[in-house]
């Protein structure tokens, strides 16, 4: 399997940042790493860092929903960080639906934002866990 | 009779008006060689080796046996010699190989019975080699088979021919030579099995095989889907190995089934052991959840495949309505955390 684009694990997060230009090959590529990695790590979170990409065609970009919906199906979730203002107008212009996907400032912003719905959701499942455990102490 | 009074063209009778060509009471048929290569081409394709030769031998076996009933039933021969003789001087008269017995040696009284001879141009050897190329073993079953058919009639027990040289594999000429079987060792074996041959037969091998594959269905089948209760209105359903879409049907029945019965809130399907699914079974499954929803409970998919992942993905799956999560871990927990939010309401 070719890895062109390096696949960080960060704590609770997979990080991807997309330095070079995108071809559709480059994309597809991408798609399946990604699906492999998200299987085969303890991960919650999925960042995909875009700041260096200047340009984002109607397939890439409909390729990185498809990334997000591979991820959401093995429980992940996806947030698209620092979307370049020009490709921004771009993508808005060419009527591209980023619809369903998530987006962050930057990576930063994004890592935060995964984080804390993590810490959460932790915090709930101990509320929960402690709860259950109270329960069958009793019985 | 002598041996060399034989003279086929005399002894047949051709009666065109009624379509007929006899030796004797016995109705004779003429083939062309070239049909008869490819019957044999179609035997060894869709029978194999074995069976073709057992046909062949025991066809043959059959041409040897009726042609010494009818030719002692209708001549008188002088001796025993030319009654005997006859068998390889017909044989060369019907145009199947050219023979020239150079050895026979028999005594009733003691069983014994040994005969050599030689094969000339053999048609069996001809088609063989036209059809498969240069053979491994002796090529000429039904040539040998009438051996043993004719030899076997004489003697009034079973004798056993076997084929010692052959033009099929690359010997100048065919040779052959004839014993009871208890005189062969194992060289002889061969043979012997392709004349004995008569309950092995492909269909009813074939028939025995459909029956241990439904058999296996039936077990498999019952096996497979197991639903567990493993918490309070929480089911699990683990799907292991191939899913197809008559598994996935028996796994719809069986789930539903299930939650009607435990009247379960919540359903985990992990899929951890799957992983392939094809677009169909992967469009089921999601229909899986929706009458599962349906029926009024929460459904979880766990442990999906980046292989299915991709595939529900690809087929544009709306999974808005599905929850997935990594493993079945999550899943119970997610289970939980809905399940209590659920009684704080209440």
């Amino acid at each position: 399997m070719r890895r062109t684009i390096p696949i960080i694990k960060l704590r609770q997060n997979l990080i991807v940042s997309i330095q070079i230009e995108m071809t559709d090959r480059l994309v597809a590529e991408l798609k399946e790493n990604i699906a492999f990695e998200v299987r085969a790590r303890e991960v919650s979170g999925l960042v995909i860092e875009v700041s260096a990409v200047d340009f984002l065609d109607s397939y890439i970009a409909r390729s990185l929903q498809q990334i997000a919906k591979i991820a959401a199906c093995m429980g992940v979730e996806t947030i698209l960080a620092g979307l370049d203002s020009a490709v921004a107008i771009t993508l808005v212009e060419m009527g591209a639906d980023m619809l369903g996907l998530e987006t962050a400032l930057d990576l930063e912003d994004a890592i935060d934002i995964l984080e804390e719905r993590q810490a959460e959701s932790r915090s709930e499942e101990e509320r929960v866990l402690a709860e259950i455990y109270a329960e069958l102490e009793e019985s | 009779m002598k041996v060399s009074d034989l003279d086929l063209r005399t002894m047949l009778s051709f009666d065109p008006e009624h379509g007929k060509v006899c030796l004797g009471e016995d109705r004779m048929l003429l083939f062309r060689q070239d049909a008869l290569s490819v019957l044999r081409r179609l035997l060894n394709d869709q029978l194999g080796e074995r069976l073709m030769r057992a046909i062949l031998s025991q066809f043959g076996y059959r041409c040897g046996n009726g042609d010494y009933g009818t030719l002692s039933k209708s001549y008188d021969w002088e001796t025993e010699l030319d009654r005997m003789s006859a068998g390889p001087a017909l044989h060369t008269w019907e145009g199947i190989v050219h023979v020239e017995p150079t050895f026979l040696e028999y005594d009733r009284d003691s069983g014994h019975f040994h005969m050599r001879g030689i094969w000339r141009n053999s048609y069996e050897a001809e088609i063989h080699r036209e059809i498969f190329g240069l053979s491994d073993e002796p090529v000429c079953h039904s040539l040998t088979g009438y051996a043993s058919g004719w030899c076997s009639a004489f003697f009034g027990k079973p004798l056993i021919a076997i084929e010692t040289k052959c033009m099929g594999k690359g010997d100048e000429r065919c040779e052959f030579e004839v014993r009871t079987p208890n005189a062969w060792g194992p060289e002889a074996d061969a043979w012997k099995e392709a004349l004995e041959q008569n309950d092995y037969s492909l269909s009813r091998e074939l028939e025995a095989k459909i029956a241990v594959i439904q058999e296996q269905e039936m077990a498999i089948s019952e096996l497979n889907t197991p639903v567990m209760e493993i918490w309070d209105d929480i089911l699990v359903l683990p799907i292991v190995g191939v899913v197809d879409t008559r598994r996935s049907m028996e796994i719809m029945n069986n789930l539903l089934e299930s939650i009607e019965q435990t009247q379960s809130r919540c359903v985990i399907i992990d899929v951890t052991g799957v992983e392939v699914v094809d677009t169909k079974t992967a469009d089921y499954l999601l229909k899986v959840m929706r009458a599962a929803n349906l029926l009024g409970s929460r459904c979880v998919l766990t442990g999906l495949s980046s292989a299915i992942a991709q595939t529900l993905v690809e087929i544009g799956a709306d999974l808005s309505e599905v929850r997935t999560l990594r493993n079945i871990k999550e899943g119970l927990k997610d289970c939980l955390k809905y399940l209590r939010l659920e009684s704080r309401e209440e």
